[in-house]
């Protein structure tokens, strides 16, 4: 099953309530939590809401957002929740247990 | 339409982008066109990205010169041409070669200017990120 724009964008900002910028010709999302930056993504803002996109682009999108492909995918299409991906970064410390328990309370 | 020129600067000593094999000292103001060039320079899908080279986008006017040549690698999907590189985790999906090569300095540049403006609060890998994307290119 293909992933769309729309779904990206309703799960950056919904579900994970990355802060969203307009970056010249893209569209940038940030997880930022206790005033640090902790992963970012962007895409073309010309790839509209039933845009299918590409399994490489996914695949950078997750190095950015700092977990495997499959999870980031399975994130977006809401098969995993969010707190499966902050206890990932809390594994790999780029978060630690107040951002943590932050995050998991948004 | 993009709101960016991408200016393109050699030195003396190296060879203009395309196909004349000349020395040339410098070109100003070119943005696909020179694009195009850097991609037929090529005969694989890796372009070169050359010292000197000076991208500029006007709004926010800003500019970037490659103070360390780099490479961006090229793929063709069913969508388009994908542009990437080793030195950040950004993609770029254009219809040609050259729109992708463009898009990608485009983008890299934005990419390091946020990063720069927001360094006080990166993560370790964005942190990272930054610090090696600066051994490649530098603000102008």
């Amino acid at each position: 099953m293909g992933i769309y724009v729309k779904d990206l964008k309703h799960f950056a900002t919904t579900v994970l309530q990355c802060e969203l910028e307009n970056d010249g010709d893209h569209v940038r999302y940030t997880l930022r939590v206790n005033s640090k930056d902790i992963a970012t993504f962007k895409y073309s803002r010309s790839w509209r809401g039933n845009f299918q996109i590409p399994e490489f682009i996914l695949h950078k999108q997750a190095q950015s957002m700092h977990c495997p492909l499959q999870m980031w995918k399975a994130l977006i299409q809401e098969r995993v929740s969010k707190e499966v991906y902050f206890s990932a970064l809390l594994k790999q410390e780029l978060i630690d247990q107040v951002d943590f328990e932050t995050l998991c309370k948004r | 339409m993009k709101a960016m020129i991408l200016y393109l600067q050699e030195t003396a000593s190296t060879k203009l982008y395309g196909t004349t094999g000349s020395v040339t000292t410098s070109i100003s103001y070119v943005d696909l066109r020179i694009a195009n060039a850097i991609v037929l320079a090529e005969d694989t899908n890796n372009c070169n990205i050359r010292e000197g080279v000076v991208i500029s986008r006007l709004t926010p006017q800003v500019s970037a010169k490659v103070i360390q040549p780099f490479s961006i690698q090229l793929f063709l999907s069913e969508e388009g041409y994908m542009a990437v590189s080793n030195l950040c985790n950004i993609c770029e999906l254009e219809k040609t070669r050259g729109e992708a090569v463009r898009s990608y300095l485009y983008s890299l540049v934005s990419e390091f200017v946020w990063l720069q403006k927001h360094e006080e609060s990166l993560s370790r890998p964005l942190q990272e990120e930054l610090n090696r994307i600066r051994t490649y290119i530098r603000m102008v």
